[in-house]
């Protein structure tokens, strides 16, 4: 390889020795270092892999801006524009019940597990049809509990995302029927599901949750409930409480577990209806009650997507002395607008509602505003005493809408709705109080509302495909892209560069023409310069990857033979990115790596015992049987999903519970001071080049921060613990203040005295003796380190970020992070140790003495020859790179971050180094992983002596494109699955979350490879040029 | 077969290590991973070592510890004897390996229980392997036969030319 290349000129620019075709242009292209064209791939995928996310992104993740407006108190100056009917309610949610549970027209076929069981609310609406109303209720998908309660309290729609000011808390922070309440000074009390709780974490006065998640347990919430209702009910305690919420999520479980139609469900509504009776009974003439179901179920039980079933739910509302139903209710002129709604298999049609419609209902009902971000639009039963209270209710219901789409300021939708608008404040205008007049108005206002919540709902609810499918298209066409790029650099060797410039050059200028042509077209089309911008900009990213591409099915041939090194790594990063069509395999992810991670070694096992000499199959076996064991001990320590129990121990201790027990925390200690140092230091040793400014990076300043770093969550396990402790308000204070300046000082050395160190340091070599040869009579000087001198440097440059992310990370955090460290030098010299013996067999093979092996022991020159890099050898490091990020105390849930991280140096959250701080705990492995993959190519390679090249930058610029190849496909995976899967059940629990890691990792861990090649490789390869005079190519 | 029963014990000793290092749970299911593990051992070591003996350690047993590296390491086997030794062993490793698949899977059945699907795909990795090294050879073997037919009848050709040729100079 390296003989076929002609000699260079010291420059390092490359110019000189290219083809004579490509010598004849002058482009800027053509006149770039090789490092900095090597830099200008990785920039050029970076910016596909921004575009590509971008607009699938925009197209998929549904998001919302929450508006902390507040509507305004009603007080003496601001009247209620309707006195309010009930002073007390009591609102029961039914979880999962759904409309035909509680409908008097059964649908045919009948089932007796669920269809009238629960009976008292038709034969209440059958005997008193003014007191008790029974609709059916639409349930705005993702039908998820949470999203639900959300709903019937703000009367907003769910997105994935609502963008708020506080990332950290899943609290509800708008407007809602609570908060109102808790504003007019009512008292809240609830009993149940304890979402509730997590949503309004202050607002109830008396609750009592109780643990949702244990969907096996089908009673003791009902029976929580049970136990805690009643006794408010009575009449000695009727003045305790203004509004009672009660959440029974037995229904839902059973549903979960057995399905609708088995006894258990008969039993559980029957349960169900006898509490109804018992509190209809006990109700005073002042409450309203509400039941609802949340959400419906399907067939088998299950909820969460947009299904039929599963969207539709029951609603009953029963007030016992006042009708809630009026006269005009019978008004013809009125009543065409009333939706109404056949449920599968029944025959009578019901009353249709939304189910956000409750809240403005309630609000109005019970004398509190309407919530500021309502899009429901107020039941008219409910206020059809006459005419004139209706129009009232609608109206303000309409005003109160027209307000919130003002704050959210989106011009289309503003545009969109002007007309509707406009027509019904004409009706207002025109100060006329006649019948008619009121009539219209009310129609007109009604739809009003309607019309807002139907565009809203296609605003957030509803996934751009055409967007999905061109952002799908770049990502995945950016993959191809590394694939062709890295099968280029790899086969032209030394002469990458010249293949690189003509791909790019002819990439560019290809896209440059195509886009401008199409960006032009489409302005012209559409007269807006920024649709112009936006078509230039994807037609240009589109038509330079194919350009690139193209290539690769020009020349493909069918390898001759197999071979399962070469295979493997491709291998599984097919099967990793297929697993991701599953939530099952997402959600055990850090299984499924461990799996895969662990087979490399263990067929380096296997494949061991075919290396030519004892001493290097012994190694071998020694070594990835260290490597496996110490990654799988590391592959122990989790968080675990909550999808993962009972399967699942936790581990990684955080959270909740105290940092870590005492144990980590101590271990952190002589870690930080002995053991890590130490390993890299033996590891140096073996290539005799713990010399130069090795001992003092490692032995002082690297010893230095990594026991800071130890410190600092030392003190923070003493100051949380320091009841149990028993130590004095003076001493927590001196704590918390020394771990403050022990971050800071943490902080300032690793960004300051390290990579300054680093800089100005010469190469970990020493010189020897110098020596006399005998026979030439020469003077000879031995220098020892040089066989790894740029490893060496390499990996000194790797402990600088290293011991950032080392800082954000708890104890537990450390030590895996410490046994990571460790294992990436366990598999450098496995991989080393292999080159070597592909060397030798090699040599043996052009040797003659094929018959005899024993001869080639020892005295082998090895550092002659370069073996080429595979894919297979990097997909170890990249692999880590994932279980590193599940067993510092990550998941693909939003839930695992790890707050803490943000006040590592600050005692508030600071703005911007808090949330950096969160990023550098969340990714930093992604990060680590990306900078270690350099050292593959570095590892043990010599400089070549004779006036040669060694084949650095080549190797390195492969290795970081077969790392990029991995990790756009993974990313490219899991976007197309969770697009692909976007009505599934757990959407939005499982693939877009993954999604979301996946697209965030992709463009660090893209940075963190620039960072590399032009920080880490780049003054490595400057350094040994300084000193030895070698090129790096 | 005292031979083959104690290098059974050895490789399901190591199988049981690598199994631990795959990923079976380091805290329970210990019987279970030792038990595939033997069961995966009786599968692959035991045949072998019936067919092949175990090669001495000394320098009698150079040429059989390189036919062992070069069947089992190096995955070379040359004899549709040697096919049918390591197609099977590879099949059951392989087997084996893609029968975890299943194991993550939220159906709730009973028979994803570890360790029962690595076992039975390692039986059917087995099997499937048995079939894949009779396939070879066997189309190996009509592959050469047909060649040699060519060839045979081109050499025929030519021999019966030649002696015409030599009955004309006679």
């Amino acid at each position: 390889m390296a003989e076929a290349s002609t000699a260079r000129t010291d420059d390092g620019s490359g110019t000189d020795s290219q083809a004579p075709k490509a010598a004849r242009s002058t482009s800027w292209l053509r006149n770039l270092s090789r490092t900095n064209l090597a830099t200008l791939i990785l920039l050029y995928i970076t910016f596909l892999h921004l575009i590509g996310l971008y607009i699938f992104t925009k197209g998929f993740l549904l998001t919302r801006l929450t508006i902390p407006h507040v509507s305004p108190k009603y007080t003496v100056s601001n009247p209620p524009p309707i006195a309010a009917t009930h002073s007390k309610a009591v609102i029961i949610i039914i979880d999962a019940l759904r409309t035909d549970f509680i409908s008097p027209h059964h649908p045919y076929p009948k089932s007796s597990h669920h269809h009238g069981v629960l009976t008292l609310p038709s034969e209440l609406s059958q005997s008193h049809p003014d007191h008790s109303l029974i609709f059916n209720s639409f349930s705005d998908p993702p039908t998820s509990t949470m999203q639900r309660i959300k709903g019937i309290t703000t009367g907003s729609l769910p997105t994935f995302i609502d963008i708020s000011s506080n990332f950290a808390s899943t609290a509800i922070e708008e407007d809602s029927l609570i908060s109102q309440l808790l504003a007019h000074n009512k008292t809240i009390g609830f009993m149940g599901d304890d979402t509730w709780v997590n949503l309004f974490p202050d607002s109830f006065n008396l609750s009592h949750p109780y643990d949702s998640f244990n969907v096996e347990d089908l009673h003791s919430v009902d029976d929580g409930v049970i136990e805690h209702i009643f006794p408010y009910l009575t009449a000695a305690n009727q003045s305790q409480w203004d509004v009672l919420i009660g959440h029974f999520l037995g229904v839902d479980h059973v549903g979960h577990r057995v399905g609708p139609n088995r006894d258990t469900m008969r039993l559980k509504l029957e349960q169900m209806d006898r509490v109804m009776r018992r509190i209809v009974e006990m109700l005073d003439d002042e409450t309203l009650l509400v039941v609802l179901g949340d959400h419906g179920m399907d067939d088998k039980g299950n909820h969460g997507g947009d299904s039929e079933l599963e969207t539709s739910s029951a609603m009953w509302l029963y007030s016992k002395s006042k009708p809630l139903k009026g006269v005009i209710e019978h008004d013809k002129a009125i009543r065409e607008i009333w939706p109404e709604y056949t449920f599968p298999g029944s025959s009578t049609p019901l009353r249709h509602i939304n189910q956000i419609d409750i809240v403005p209902t309630l609000s109005l009902l019970l004398g509190v505003p309407v919530p500021y971000n309502n899009l429901g639009s107020v039941i008219p039963e409910c206020f059809s005493g006459d005419v004139a209270t209706l129009e009232a209710a609608t109206r303000t219901n309409a005003e109160q809408i027209d307000r919130y789409l003002g704050a959210y300021g989106d011009e289309s939708l503003k545009s969109a709705l002007q007309i509707a608008w406009k027509k019904a404040r004409s009706t207002v205008d025109s100060e006329d109080q006649m019948h008619t007049s009121q009539i219209s108005s009310i129609n007109t206002h009604r739809h009003y509302a309607l019309l807002a919540l139907r565009h809203l709902r296609a605003l957030w609810a509803q996934f751009s495909l055409p967007l999905i499918l061109v952002g799908a298209l770049i990502l995945g066409l950016s993959g191809v892209t590394l694939v062709a790029l890295y099968v280029g650099v790899r086969n032209n060797g030394t002469n990458w560069d010249i293949y690189a410039r003509l791909a790019l050059e002819t990439s560019f200028t290809a896209s440059a023409i195509f886009g401008s042509i199409i960006g032009t077209l489409a302005g012209i089309y559409t007269a807006s310069p920024a649709t112009a911008i936006k078509v230039f900009i994807t037609t240009a990213a589109i038509v330079s990857e194919v350009i690139i591409i193209f290539p690769l099915f020009l020349k493909a041939s069918i390898p001759q033979s197999f071979n399962i090194n070469r295979y493997i790594g491709p291998l599984l990063l097919v099967a990793h990115s297929l697993s991701f069509a599953s939530n099952s395999f997402i959600m055990w992810e850090d299984r499924v790596v461990l799996f895969l991670l662990t087979t490399i070694p263990i067929i380096y096992l296997i494949k061991a015992l075919s290396a030519p000499t004892a001493e290097m199959r012994l190694r071998i076996i020694a070594l990835s049987l260290a490597y496996a064991a110490l990654i799988r001990v590391i592959g122990t320590v989790t968080i675990c999903r909550e999808e993962q129990q009972p399967y699942c121990r936790v581990t990684f201790f955080s959270g909740s519970t105290p940092v870590a027990p005492r144990w980590v925390v101590l271990a952190t200690i002589p870690l930080a001071l002995n053991i890590l140092p130490r390993a890299i230091g033996i590891t140096l040793t073996r290539s005799k080049s713990l010399a130069g400014p090795a001992p003092f990076f490692l032995g002082y300043l690297f010893r230095g921060v990594l026991l800071a770093n130890a410190a600092y969550w030392g003190l923070e396990y003493l100051e949380i613990n320091s009841e149990s402790l028993g130590l004095s308000e003076a001493a927590i204070s001196t704590a918390s203040l020394v771990k403050l300046w022990i971050a800071r000082f943490s902080i300032g050395t690793i960004l300051g005295a390290l990579p300054y160190t680093w800089f100005i340091s010469p190469l970990c070599i020493k010189i020897g003796e110098k020596r006399v040869n005998q026979e030439t009579g020469q003077e000879e000087i031995t220098i020892l380190g040089f066989a790894n001198s740029y490893g060496s440097t390499c990996i000194l440059f790797f402990l600088i970020p290293f011991s950032l992310v080392h800082l954000t990370n708890q104890p537990m955090g450390q030590l895996v992070l410490a046994a990571l460290l460790v294992s990436v030098l366990l598999y450098l010299e496995l991989v080393d140790t292999r080159r070597d013996a592909i060397i030798l067999q090699s040599q043996f093979a052009s040797s003659s003495n094929t018959n005899q092996p024993a001869a080639f022991d020892g005295n082998l020159d090895t550092s002659s020859t370069i073996v080429r890099p595979s894919f297979t050898d990097l997909v170890p490091i990249t692999l880590s790179g994932f279980l590193g990020y599940f067993t510092t105390g990550h998941q693909a849930v939003l839930s695992s971050i790890q707050w803490k991280a943000a006040f590592v140096g600050f005692k508030v959250v600071t703005y911007p180094i808090s949330p950096l701080l969160v990023i550098i705990n969340t990714w930093g492995v992604f990060a680590l992983s990306a900078l270690a993959i350099p050292l593959l190519a570095l590892w043990n390679i010599s400089p070549r002596p004779s006036g040669g090249q060694t084949l650095i930058l080549t190797h390195t610029l492969q290795l970081i494109l077969g790392f990029l190849v991995y990790h756009t496909f993974i990313t490219f995976s899991s976007a197309i699955t969770s697009a692909w899967l976007r009505r599934h059940l757990m959407v939005w629990k499982v693939f877009a979350p993954r999604f979301m890691l996946s697209g965030v990792t992709l463009l660090v861990v893209d940075l963190c490879c620039v960072l590399a090649l032009t920080v880490g490789v780049r003054v490595t390869a400057w350094k040994v040029k300084r000193t030895f005079g070698f090129d790096s190519v | 077969m005292y031979e083959c029963a104690l290098s059974t014990a050895g490789g399901s000793f190591l199988l049981y290590t690598l199994i631990l290092i795959l990923g079976a749970p380091l805290d329970s299911h210990h019987a279970h991973s030792a038990l595939l593990a033997v069961h995966i051992s009786t599968l692959t070591v035991w045949p072998v070592v019936h067919a092949l003996g175990v090669p001495s350690i000394y320098e009698s047993g150079t040429f059989a510890r390189f036919r062992m590296t070069r069947l089992f390491c190096e995955f070379r086997p040359e004899t549709p004897l040697e096919r049918a030794l390591v197609y099977p062993v590879a099949g059951t490793l392989l087997g084996a390996w893609c029968g975890v698949i299943p194991i993550p899977l939220d159906w709730d059945r009973p028979w994803q229980g570890y360790p029962l699907t690595p076992a039975v795909s390692s039986i059917l990795g087995f099997i499937l392997g048995g079939f894949a090294s009779w396939l070879h050879s066997a189309l190996l073997d009509t592959y050469d036969e047909v060649q040699q037919n060519h060839s045979a009848m081109a050499a025929d050709t030519v021999t019966s030319k030649k002696k015409r040729k030599t009955k004309r100079t006679y």
